[in-house]
């Protein structure tokens, strides 16, 4: 390729992307945080939903255990 | 030194310092990029999310500002790739031979249909090198490439820009 054709992309290329504003007009800090919270929440969710399988697992399990001691008691007697 | 170690330790006040730091070139940045305030903005948001996400693995000796920007840059062509799924790419214009008062504004449009067809990669590199004029060399290290490749990316980009812009009769 030519060096006059890259030049003359360059140039189209200039004038259909015309330079922005770089600058930042706003702090995003508070959009951060609100994102990070978010993220607390959802992590507090999953670990409340963990610990509620965790204890509703024990529960019935210990309630299934119970059950079979005493139909194991009844075969017994 | 202490920001950084405090980062990667979970510490909001230590995070929310460097985002406050350099929040500015990061959105700067991405707005080279993608060319849109609210864009520029939820990207420097996404950027910084995935930094905190991935602080663990961050490597204290190294300087901040870099990662970030390479961080940057993949958001920004994350974006660019998931945008151009619900881009409509339109068929090929016709060419119009006799001069129009709008020409200008013709060329530019099929100019920004051609950019649309490049890959995000290229874009990337096209629009930095070539629109923004930025050393290859800051490229290069934004996008954790070497030099070379960036070189390659413009190359193509130009090529491909150009078969586009013959197509739809535009001859630069």
């Amino acid at each position: 390729m030519r060096h006059g054709d890259d030049k003359e992309i360059q140039r189209l290329l200039k004038e259909a992307f015309p330079p922005v504003d770089r600058e930042l007009r706003r702090d995003l800090w508070p959009a951060m945080l609100g994102r990070l919270e978010a993220l607390d929440l959802q992590c507090a969710g999953t670990t409340g939903r963990f610990w509620h399988c965790c204890v509703s697992g024990c529960f019935f399990a210990r309630k299934g255990f119970c059950n079979s001691f005493t139909s194991c008691e009844a075969e017994e007697l | 030194m202490e920001l950084l170690e405090g980062l990667k330790e979970g510490d909001l006040d230590a995070f929310e310092t460097l985002f406050r730091q350099f929040q500015g070139d990061v959105y700067g940045w991405i707005m080279q990029v993608v060319r849109d305030r609210g864009i520029a903005e939820d990207l420097t948001i996404e950027t910084f999310w995935r930094i905190y996400r991935a602080r663990e693995r961050f490597d204290t000796e190294g300087a901040f500002g870099a990662w970030a920007r390479r961080v940057a840059t993949n958001v920004a062509i994350d974006h660019i790739r998931s945008a151009r799924n619900m881009e409509q790419l339109p068929e090929q214009l016709p060419s119009k031979e006799t001069p129009d008062p709008a020409i200008q504004r013709e060329i530019r449009e099929k100019v920004e249909r051609a950019f649309l067809r490049l890959s995000p990669k290229l874009r990337v590199a096209a629009i930095l090198a070539l629109v923004e004029e930025r050393p290859y060399e800051e490229i290069a290290s934004a996008l954790g490439k070497p030099v070379g490749v960036i070189r390659t990316r413009v190359f193509r980009a130009v090529r491909q820009l150009r078969k586009q812009l013959e197509r739809m009769g535009v001859t630069p």
